[in-house]
């Protein structure tokens, strides 16, 4: 079993996989999806103060922390 | 093989990957370019002229996807799908990806590809590629994706002549089909929706299906294609049923399908030569959008560019003032006193040349916010002050459009466009104005220049460079104050989360800095040269006609008789004074006996509890016209009412006549007021009804009447009336 935590508990620097999206807006998980939030895709948290940066491929995003506590993640490996 | 035409090509692509700099390339046209997502709001046309014929290009605001969420990526889409009333679907597309971030770029562009319009990829920011020692196998993606591929570096206009050639052969390509895969299912329940998009659109084959797709995956698509149709709905809930009740993930299938397809072509076609390695960008942003130091670097930054404003425009606008005092001087002696003299003297040089001597200044401005805009720190700013402007409910993606207001409220109003939730949207809108506007500024800088000490502060600041500042503010808190109580009364809800995207930084360009001071100098000018100079010759008249018949006391034949006793006089200065006075008390009667005169004793009772007489009372109203008129009517009144024919001085007349307190209050009057009708006629634009403007004007009159009333009233009471 892989442990899951939410996306807003990562520290910065950190790299995670994303594991589902349960945004209960169906605008903001479509949003994250065309911009590359996918599972298993791999992020890194630039900045983890609320607004968090996060990178993902070559895309930077700000977005909002309650955002990405809907976003579970587990760390790579 | 089908040759058709080539009359409409449209350039579309992710926000900020360079399609307005790829098409300023091809038409010669000076379209903004920024260095953030969202610099282009709605379609700009122009033309490009190939050995074939002239060819209609249509610049678009940048997409994430076809799945428009905002009013900008709606624009984008409806061009692209043939949706736009009037307009026919583009007969091709260059499609300018950032290749910098190919993967997500990409994505957009299999969208594209879905609608099976002849296509070109252009590979744009191959500079940047080169830097981080990124190969890209041009031939192998050309060969995968099946469409011509153009490296481009957009900025130095290099490859746009391959551009050119490929555009040229755009309408002897066949698109190709469809390469990445769906799940079965999901795509039998797609192909059974297609029919209803070849029946009732003009898309092709291609397109038909993957509209299908959107609105099967996609509640927003589905409302947009069959909101009223509700045959379709029905069809599509049903199909989504059945798709759950297999346990198929319909919603993301689109998604994942393309990306999965995209992911394997970055693959093989990308190769990093020294991995992936940090970029400078990231450790800039461990500074600039630090938690405690980012804020506090925004501010300082702030105050650094009000004061150098306010500093380093005193010497260019010095000579232009001399210009103007020079040139009166050669009309007094050319011209013979009478109508003419007084028109261009009084009229066009006391008025619209108090206005230019403000072109400096408004240059600034202009320069500092396109260095902002060109560096990629406007997002980063937006990004910081999110949870601020939640507090006060709005939101992060409002502050672009509320620091263009700078410059002008109506690019301001405009970029609110990429504010994807309409209730937040007229938010921004409605307190926009309140943005102090580069139209303000002779009007500050001509009260702060006259009463406000220009006393050194902190080192680099002045008194009179944070009163600039602090009219900002005014502007700013009363904006905040405004959004809460609208939030509460008028248009309620929560704001959606923030995404933003955060581009690399770049070292703004100097060129493109200078254009946009050159285009907005041509801009003022010929704004000075037309409604201003208009305003001001029919102020002029108004503030001359109807001349006295009959003084109160017979000026004319006493000056007469003093000036003949000059020469013989015993005490010649004492004689002079004399003259100068009566010739002051002509002129005072002969403007009080004037249309304006009477007008502004009409006002005057209404204006008075705010400090103002009825020449500054005169003044506002002709501001409502445009704000830069007040300058330009009290230089003409005084003008006017000028005994001394040589003086010009402005300052001089309002210091002797207005107290500091009076000052001020015009100034937060101007700040607060929405004395602007192109302002209000974009609001009509942008929101489809008169409700809004109406309502706009409205409550910033209220707003600067009790914001000028309250500042005299309270000075007054404080003692400061002096
Ligand atoms: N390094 C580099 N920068 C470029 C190149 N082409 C454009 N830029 C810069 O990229 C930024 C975005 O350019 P725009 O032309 O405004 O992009 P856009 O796609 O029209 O952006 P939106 O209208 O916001 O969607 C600007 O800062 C340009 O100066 C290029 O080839 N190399
Ligand atoms: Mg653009």
């Amino acid at each position: 079993m892989i442990q899951t935590m939410p996306l807003s508990t990562g520290t910065t620097g950190q790299h995670l996989r994303i594991g589902a999206i349960q945004s209960e807006n169906a605008n903001d998980m479509l949003r994250l999806q065309e911009l590359g939030f996918l599972e298993g895709t791999e992020v890194q948290i630039l900045k983890s103060s609320d607004p968090m940066v996060l990178r993902v491929g070559e895309t930077r995003l700000g977005i909002q922390r309650d955002l990405a506590s809907q976003i579970s993640a587990y760390r790579l490996k | 093989m089908s040759t058709t035409q080539l009359h409409t090509i449209a350039i579309a692509g992710n926000p900020n990957s360079g399609k307005t700099t790829v098409f300023n390339a091809l038409t010669g046209l000076q379209q903004k370019v920024g260095n953030y997502p969202g610099v282009t709001v709605e379609k700009k046309t122009g033309q490009m002229t190939l050995p074939s014929g002239t060819v209609e290009v249509v610049d678009l605001p940048g997409l994430y996807s076809l799945n428009p969420k905002s009013i900008d990526e709606q624009v984008a889409f409806d061009v692209l799908t043939g949706r736009e009333k009037g307009t026919a679907m583009p007969d091709g597309v260059v499609v300018v990806i950032d290749a910098s971030n190919l993967e997500r770029n990409l994505f957009l562009f299999t969208q594209i590809m879905d609608l099976e319009i002849p296509t070109i990829l252009a590979l744009n920011m191959m500079d940047v590629v080169e830097r981080r020692h990124i190969q890209v196998d041009l031939d192998k993606l050309s060969a995968t994706l099946g469409v011509p591929v153009v490296p481009l570096i957009a900025k130095k206009g290099k490859g746009i002549e391959e551009l050119k050639a490929a555009i040229q052969h755009l309408n002897q390509q066949i698109p190709p089909k469809r390469q990445w895969n769906l799940h079965p299912e999901v795509e039998s329940a797609c192909e059974s929706l297609t029919k209803w998009f070849a029946e009732h659109t003009n898309l092709k084959p291609g397109a038909c299906f993957s509209q299908a797709l959107y609105i099967l995956t996609n509640d927003s698509a589905l409302e947009l294609w069959g909101g009223k149709t509700s045959e379709l709905r029905e069809r599509v809930f049903q199909l989504r049923e059945s798709l759950k009740s297999q346990e198929v993930n319909w919603k993301s299938a689109e998604i994942t399908g393309r990306y999965t397809w995209v992911r394997g072509i970055c693959q093989e076609t990308l190769r990093y030569e020294v991995g992936m390695t940090p970029h400078k960008s990231d450790k800039l942003d461990q500074v600039l959008i630090h938690p405690v130091a980012g804020p506090l670097i925004f501010i300082g930054m702030m105050a650094l560019v009000f004061q150098s404003i306010y500093s380093w425009a005193s010497f260019p606008m010095d000579i232009i003032d001399g210009f103007f005092g020079w040139l009166s001087g050669i009309i007094h002696g050319v011209l013979p006193e009478g109508v003419l003299q007084g028109l261009i003297v009084d009229g066009v040089i006391g008025g619209v040349g108090n206005v230019v001597i403000f072109l400096p200044q408004i240059l600034l401005l202009f320069f500092f916010l396109a260095l902002l805009e060109d560096s990629g720190y406007m997002p980063r700013a937006a990004l910081m002050m999110d949870g601020v402007m939640r507090k006060f409910g709005l939101q992060g993606k409002a502050v672009v459009p509320l620091l263009s207001s700078f410059a002008c409220a109506i690019p301001g109003i405009m970029a609110t466009r990429t504010i994807e939730n309409q209730r937040d949207r007229l938010l921004t809108i409605l307190i926009a104005p309140l943005m102090s506007c580069s139209a303000r500024m002779p009007v500050y800088v001509i009260f702060i220049g006259t009463f406000i000490p220009n006393q050194r502060v902190l080192g680099i600041f002045t008194v009179a460079g944070l009163t600039l500042l602090g009219m900002y503010l005014t502007g700013i808190v009363a904006a905040i104050l405004m959004a809460i109580l609208f939030r509460k009364w008028l248009v309620k809800g929560e704001a959606p989360a923030m995404i933003i995207e955060l581009p690399s930084y770049r070292l703004p360009s100097l060129k493109s800095a200078l254009i946009l001071m050159w285009v907005q100098s041509r801009a003022f000018l010929v704004n000075a040269g037309t409604i201003i100079l208009t305003l001001t010759i029919v102020l002029w008249a108004l503030a001359t006609y109807p001349q006295v018949e009959q003084y109160s006391v017979d000026y004319p034949t006493q000056i007469r008789v003093l000036t003949d006793q000059l020469p013989a006089a015993a005490n010649p200065d004492q004689l002079a004074m004399q003259i100068q006075q009566l010739e002051a008390q002509q002129a005072a009667e002969d403007l009080a006996h004037s249309f304006a005169g009477r007008l502004g004793k009409v006002i005057e009772p209404v204006i008075e509890p705010l400090g103002y007489d009825w020449k500054l009372g005169v003044g506002i109203i002709a501001a409502f016209a445009a704000r830069e008129v007040m300058v330009s009517t009290l230089g003409t009144i005084y003008s006017i009412g000028d005994a001394d024919e040589e003086s010009t001085d402005l300052r001089e007349h309002l210091r002797q006549d207005y107290s500091t307190l009076t000052a001020v209050s015009v100034m937060v009057f101007f700040v607060l007021a929405c004395q602007c009708m192109s302002t209000l006629a974009v609001v009509r634009r942008e929101t489809g009804s008169w409700k809004w403007p109406l309502f706009m004007f409205g409550y910033m009159s209220v707003l600067a009447y009790i914001g000028a009333l309250v500042v005299y009233q309270g000075g007054q009471l404080l003692g400061w009336g002096g």
